[in-house]
């Protein structure tokens, strides 16, 4: 039995991929191990690659924050698919690959000449994964866009937010943080079924679809099953009361506070012992929790708007009430359970400076992630892939340059 | 159907996870996997949770039940007892995962901790998905989603600028803790082939809604601007003015990010497309293309430039209706989408064409109940039709006849005990 404390060390990927979601399924596996060969262009350049922030908001091809977060512990090749040349190089870093990520526009793989069907004639096992918005066939297949459309098309937007607003819906790209975990256990997965049968295959995923699959079961079950559709309810909930977002001193603070049983509810009210409203006993129960919530939520805020956020959530979790503070970004930054887990990983970029990447959101105890490098500038490792992965001679790579196959 | 191949079809998983981990066995389970939702003779807690079939609460009525329990078998056992911890060991060397979702402490308690477990069963990968990680001095906090929405940095950003943040209405950090302990489990399962050995996946629910964030820690760090929370009208993605994501129109709404959202060449030239069509209905105005709106300047323009932009916009998408935009947005590849509804979605003739909602098989109510599709297509292995989650302890006896408790008399003897 080999011996290695990096998970994948022993997957190839060739990463046709773009934008956030399939880019993301890509920087997990290589940060648990597996050599990764991201395949861009200069001439039509990663969206994300030009999407800040950008240091001092000036944008450049290799200073991206949102490219660099996504990329990193990656090989980065740069190559013109336009050119008539690029198709046999692109063929040969597949023939050296496991797994093939794509996520253009469905179709725009097939021009290249690197459709599945084309791909399997010379690598009859590899196993490819397509990653798009509606899927690669239906009447809307060619639809392009990014996740904050996804989000709205999977019917995310639409439970999110106050009943009496439009819709506030999540922040940015949400189906971009969905779909990737789903494409990781389609990919491994896919590839512990070729090790057992000598199959690879291909895997069509619709970004939209992996959404309402995992995230809106009962939703849809609630639709088929009772005829009710569901409708955005702010932040409250149907077991908990209260359960909602409250002010707290300081501009724009907000903890949360969630009374799911009546465990709880005894919790709060020892910590709220002064508080008129704790002894009321129209909120004894559940029930009567629920029937007052608008009454009960004003005495509660009143009670909050006073308190240090985070000070009173160390009171709130001492006495067993569930409850976290509204963090912003800078929080993140001081959260003592996010360092002890050490989620946020400083890396060194060249044109960048030392950064704090993501780390994966789970740890596994015999092979840690580790993020091995910063996220390679546009074509950084051309010559490397080309030579030491793909045994290109220097002469070969010196032509391939010439001819303007190479960016 | 029955003899596809499937992806995870040698693997056995016991899923004692409630519903913040129950949708990872479910990933497992609709790849093939055999997963036996070990519950408490009580029944697992996601079983009392609302919507109910008609509205009727009871231990088989729950809708969070049968979407995040489907395609399992659910096996009754009392792990304080000495015989069911006997049969829970017997179970751990016939299994290849173990899905959790106890409060740290609670399986040591019980003496099966991962440590534990290591020892009677080392090559069994075991996942734990809690709402901070095991680890760290917050552990054990008492979370709900709302509270880990909250503490991960999403629910600041989500939200009406004059009201409180709102949190993603579903309950969206144990379902990335599920998917995100699925992809952690089938890395270690590579691991595994290689090296014989399982490990602990530890799963964090506070770190996979930070993932939901996307760039906005990078801001914070390169430009040290704190996003603000939007609902239609927002400022996010690095965006140093608010703009419209949320747009009126004829009979409903659309989401709809013309100018100023980053995307490149796909964004500018959408954009492009979308005023041909403005000026072919009458609606152009000079202030549409003031400016490289997404492009090179598009940290650099203002408030009011983009407000002239955005009303001229919205007066145009008043006079078109939701579907009528939709088809043109698949045309032309304009970057604009409906608001769906659930009830939009199993009407959509992209997800009809694709077979996407499908009756679940082997349920008993005489009535035809349709559960969303796989999360994949795959060629060679597609994933299991839906079915139906199990009723409280229905395959009990099944899986101690697989596990060799083969007379009547002895299962008998542990049910009267209380171990099953």
């Amino acid at each position: 039995m080999e011996q290695t404390n990096s998970a994948l060390s022993n997957v190839k990927v060739a990463d046709f991929s773009w934008a956030a979601a399939a880019p993301i399924t890509t920087k997990n596996l290589a940060d648990y191990g597996a050599t990764v060969v991201r395949v861009e262009s200069r001439t039509h350049l990663d969206s994300v690659r030009i999407t800040g922030p950008f240091p001092n908001d000036k944008p450049g091809l290799n200073t991206s924050g949102f490219y660099a977060d996504f990329n990193c512990s990656k090989f980065g090749m740069a190559l013109n698919l336009k050119h008539a040349g690029a198709a046999d190089v692109a063929r040969k870093l597949i023939a050296w690959s496991d797994i093939v990520v794509e996520s253009f526009t469905p179709g725009t793989m097939d021009r290249w000449g690197l459709a599945y069907d084309d791909i399997i004639k010379f690598k009859p096992d590899i196993i490819m994964l397509s990653s798009s918005m509606q899927g690669q066939t239906g009447p809307y297949h060619r639809y392009s866009g990014y996740g904050s459309q996804g989000a709205a098309l999977a019917g995310l937007h639409h439970l999110t937010g106050w009943s009496d607003r439009p819709p506030a819906g999540p922040k940015g790209a949400y189906t971009d943080a969905i779909a990737p975990r789903y494409s990781i256990v389609a990919l491994l997965a896919a590839l512990d079924y070729r090790e057992r049968t000598g199959e690879g295959q291909y895997i069509d995923l619709s970004q939209v679809e992996a959404a309402i699959s995992g995230f809106l079961g009962p939703e849809i079950l609630d639709f088929t099953v009772n005829e009710r559709i569901a409708q955005p309810k702010g932040n409250r909930s149907n077991s908990a009361a209260p359960h909602g977002v409250f002010p707290c001193r300081g501009e724009d603070c907000w903890i949360t506070i969630a009374v799911e049983n009546d465990q709880h509810w005894h919790a709060l009210r020892e910590i709220a012992t002064k508080q008129e409203w704790s002894a009321d006993p129209r909120f004894a129960t559940f029930a009567g929790r629920l029937a007052h919530q608008d009454e009960l939520e004003e005495k509660i805020a009143s009670w909050t708007i006073s308190k240090d956020a985070f000070e009173f959530m160390e009171e709130l979790q001492a006495a067993g009430v569930p409850s976290g503070v509204v963090q912003k970004a800078c929080d993140l930054f001081k959260d003592p359970q996010l360092s002890a887990r050490g989620h946020f990983r400083p890396l060194d970029h060249v044109e960048m400076g030392s950064l704090c990447y993501n780390g994966p959101a789970h740890e596994l105890s015999e092979t840690p992630a580790r993020l091995r490098w910063a996220a390679p500038l546009l074509g950084e490792h051309t010559t490397y892939v080309l030579k030491e992965l793909l045994n290109y001679t220097d002469k070969q790579v010196e032509t391939l340059r010439a001819q303007g196959v190479l960016e | 159907m029955k003899n596809n191949p499937q992806l995870l079809s040698p693997y056995r998983v016991l899923d004692l996870a409630d519903e913040k981990g129950a949708l990872c066995g479910a990933v497992l389970a609709s790849m093939g996997a055999d997963v036996i939702k070990v519950e408490p003779p009580c029944g697992c807690a996601t079983r009392r949770k609302p919507p109910f079939h008609e509205d009727q609460p009871n231990m088989e009525s729950s809708l969070v039940h049968w979407a995040l329990n489907k395609n399992k078998r659910s096996l009754t056992l009392a792990l304080e007892t000495a015989d069911g911890r006997e049969i829970f060991e017997k179970l751990l060397r016939s299994a290849d995962f173990l899905i959790e979702s106890f409060k740290p402490g609670y399986l040591e308690k019980l003496g099966f901790g991962y440590e534990d477990v290591r020892r009677i069963a080392p090559s069994l990968i075991y996942v734990s998905i809690t709402p901070y990680g095991h680890g760290g001095p917050r552990s054990e906090w008492e979370a709900v989603d709302i509270n880990l929405q909250a503490m991960g940095g999403h629910m600041y950003l989500s939200g009406d600028v004059d009201r409180a943040p709102v949190r993603v209405g579903l309950d969206a950090s144990y379902l990335h803790g599920g998917t995100e302990g699925a992809a952690g489990a089938m890395v270690a399962l590579n691991h595994r082939r290689r090296t014989g050995r399982g490990q602990h996946v530890d799963v964090s629910m506070q770190q996979c809604i930070i993932w939901t964030l996307l760039n906005t820690t990078m801001t914070w760090q390169m430009v040290q601007r704190q996003e603000m929370r939007g609902g239609a009208v927002r400022k996010e993605r690095g965006n140093t003015v608010y703009t419209r994501v949320i747009w009126p129109c004829r009979d409903g709404m659309v989401l709809f990010i013309p100018i100023g959202g980053g995307g490149g060449k796909a964004r500018s030239n959408s954009y492009l497309r979308f005023v041909d069509w403005m000026r072919q209905d009458g609606y152009f105005a000079d202030c549409l293309i003031l400016r490289d709106w997404n492009n090179k300047e598009m940290y650099s323009f203002s408030q009011s430039e983009y407000d002239a932009v955005s009303d001229q916009i919205g007066e145009f998408l008043k006079t078109k209706t939701v579907s009528e935009l939709y088809e043109r947005a698949v045309a032309d590849r304009f970057l604009l989408a409906p608001i769906s509804t659930v009830e939009n979605l199993l009407s959509s003739p992209q997800l009809e064409e694709r077979k996407f909602f499908a009756e679940a098989v082997g349920l008993e109510l005489g009535q035809a109940i349709k559960y969303p599709g796989p999360f994949a297509k795959f060629s060679k292995t597609p994933l299991a039709e839906a079915r139906r989650a199990p009723l409280l302890g229905e395959d009990t006896d099944r899986i101690l006849f697989e596990l060799g408790y083969d007379s009547c008399e002895t299962i008998d003897a542990l049910r009267a005990s209380g171990a099953v």
